[in-house]
């Protein structure tokens, strides 16, 4: 677990030599284009996008999906589905990966929990990424005191270790939420953590870049030209930025989903009934552990989460490569 | 050089105290219900209470629910957490070290292939469910191969050795795993780097023999390079730390604060998520130091 923040500081800080294809004459070529055509070189990562979107549309169209299947919703006790015992059936024709200890279909439950684990993935990285943007590109344009404290700052927040941090915030807002009523206990909450523990990453990494980047010719010409500090931050440097930050996303997804599904696990993040996979482990765990052998509602949910992440592991990895080779940093 | 470690210590020490007033703001000011009085009708304290209170005396709070410092219930268990630690990581660095160099020197053919494709696969894993796993099969109360200890079987070393060692090995082997897939991958990205230097190309062009060349000139300069990642990495591991100690009812600080969160007994909670905080400061500061001593460039940087 906990793979992606410090490949992303990796990245920021070397590159690795000798890139692996070679794609011709490369000083034509733009960044964003040379990290579009490594990715289309590379199987691992289409077919893993593919499987991305695929999920996407799942949990979107997750009513829809359940019906077509023809499984009860997820938050349908059917008692007929256990046994005489009260215990839960295995998989089945009409319950193709059985039912869990209330008689709620398993398959409805892991489609569902989807839902969750994509949204607080993909929305909490987003805003991180456009925070953490922001203030490394701040930091590094301005320098001076303003580089020093929002430094300072992040520095601060990377000194928790996430899990803890999102356990003491997930624990003080579980009852009535917290920042005013602005952030609302559940998804609000953990999405809130999310961010926290992934925007100084971004920020670290894109300040570093900046760094680099303002010491580069085209900033200077702009500069000479009479550009505005404001103008060279929009027109020359983020542009520059938009590949990394693309791909930092792409690489703090997958950890984001795991982080959710460990807070869930641990009591801190999405609450019953709602169908969270984090949450289903959790309560399969318990079961598990007092000698119930229902092993389905346990092994699914967690397939579920890994096939997900590895999905996104996957593209993120050869992203990465791609934009640590020096062909990318000095077209 | 002593520069260097005075002006890191004193950064450290600010650190601490501002750790200190964020965990305040955070568990504190921002909540829209004191959880502190949610448990047990007290008052929290004020900012500067709060303060003084864990930096004159130590104090990191009150449990509810063991009517106990928070402090003493933390060193209680910290052995137990100290031996999962210990133990998976001198497991990781073992695993990784060979891997990590190894998957280098033969990047794209079939074992780097392999063992990143591994390693891969275990971080992508959510450790609490593969621990659920391991206990399903192997655990000897629930499991189908009943052949080690499974949940809720830990021992101390002094008071039972062998079951301490029994008891562990699945953990260890698990969070050793986890470490050592994120080790090898940070550590090859580097070897990679190192071996592309134009010192290894003299080395080999005067004759040395090449696994001298890999382990000396290459392994020597990549493995401590990987150092300061490390102290950053840490954070992420003890999240897979206390999942673990979750998942076997390892008694240890992650299920103290586990527990707390289901006994509303909030104090314990953010005192454990501070004082861990606080320790993960000062380790990183050693690591640093240590660093300092072993490439003198640091200081001058």
């Amino acid at each position: 677990m906990s793979f992606g923040p410090s490949r992303i500081l990796l990245d920021a800080e070397a590159s690795a030599r000798a890139p692996e294809v070679d794609f011709g004459d490369i000083s034509t070529v733009s960044p964003d284009l040379l990290l579009w055509r490594r990715f289309r070189s590379s199987r691992a990562a289409k077919i893993s996008a593919a499987a991305i979107i695929v999920l996407l549309v799942i949990a979107i169209l997750a009513p829809l999906v359940v019906d077509i299947i023809g499984v009860t919703g997820p938050n349908v006790r059917n008692a007929s589905t256990l046994n005489s015992f009260g215990l839960p059936t295995g998989p089945s024709f009409a319950h193709p990966f059985g039912v869990d200890d209330m008689g709620r279909d398993v398959l409805a439950r892991v489609i569902y929990g989807a839902r969750i684990a994509l949204l607080v993935g993909i929305c909490g990285t987003l805003i991180a990424t456009v925070a953490g943007a922001a203030i490394g590109l701040v930091a590094g344009v301005y320098g001076g005191w303003i580089e020093t404290v929002l430094m300072g700052a992040v520095d601060l927040f990377l000194a928790f270790p996430m899990v803890l941090l999102g356990l003491g915030i997930g624990d003080a807002c579980r009852v009535s939420g917290c920042g005013g009523g602005v952030i609302e206990p559940g998804t609000g909450t953990v999405i809130f953590i999310v961010v926290l523990c992934s925007f100084p990453y971004v920020a670290r990494s894109v300040r570093r870049r900046v760094v680099s980047l303002r010491d580069e010719e085209f900033v200077f010409a702009a500069r000479s030209l009479g550009a505005s500090t404001s103008r060279i931050l929009y027109r020359e440097l983020l542009p520059n930025l938009m590949a990394p930050l693309i791909v930092y996303a792409v690489v703090l997804i997958p950890t984001n989903i795991l982080l959710e599904a460990a807070l869930s696990f641990l009591g801190v993040g999405i609450s019953s009934p709602t169908a969270d996979w984090g949450q289903m482990i959790s309560g399969a765990g318990n079961d598990i552990l007092s000698g119930n052998a229902a092993w389905w509602y346990l092994v699914f949910p967690g397939l579920a989460l890994l096939l997900t992440v590895l999905a996104f592991n996957l593209v993120g990895d050869v992203l990465l490569v791609a934009l640590r080779s020096p062909t990318t940093s000095d077209p | 050089m002593t520069r260097y470690i005075l002006r890191r210590i004193l950064l450290a020490i600010l650190l601490l105290v501002l750790v200190s007033a964020l965990s305040y703001f955070l568990f504190t000011v921002l909540p829209d219900a004191d959880p502190a009085q949610l448990g047990a009708g007290q008052q929290s304290p004020t900012f500067l209470g709060y303060m003084k209170e864990i930096f004159l005396h130590f104090n990191f709070g009150y449990s509810y629910r063991y009517h106990q410092s928070v402090l003493s219930l933390i060193v209680d268990r910290l052995p137990a957490t100290l031996s999962l630690i210990v133990g998976a990581g001198l497991l990781s660095v073992a695993l990784s070290i060979p891997v990590g160099v190894i998957t280098a020197t033969r990047r794209g053919q079939r074992f780097d292939r392999i063992a990143m494709g591994t390693a891969l696969g275990i971080v992508s894993m959510p450790v609490f469910w593969l621990g659920l796993i391991l206990l399903y099969l192997f655990a000897s109360d629930i499991g189908k191969i009943p052949i080690l200890p499974g949940a809720n079987s830990y021992a101390g070393l002094t008071a039972d050795p062998g079951q301490w060692f029994k008891s562990l090995i699945l953990p260890w082997l698990m969070l050793g795993a986890t470490a050592a897939a994120i080790y090898s991958s940070l550590l090859r990205t580097r070897m990679l780097e190192v071996m592309g230097e134009d010192y290894v190309l003299s080395a080999r062009a005067k004759g040395v023999p090449e696994p001298r060349v890999i382990w000396r000139h290459g392994a020597g300069a990549a493995i401590p390079a990987v150092v300061p990642v490390l102290g950053l990495e840490i954070g992420g591991l003890i999240g897979a730390v206390v999942l673990t100690e979750v998942v076997f009812r390892i008694n240890g600080v992650g299920l103290l604060s586990y527990e707390a969160i289901h006994h509303s007994d909030f104090p314990t909670v953010q005192g454990t998520v501070l004082f861990v905080t606080m320790l993960l400061v000062i380790v990183r500061l050693i690591v640093d130091i240590v660093y300092a001593y072993l490439d003198p460039r640091v200081s001058f940087a």
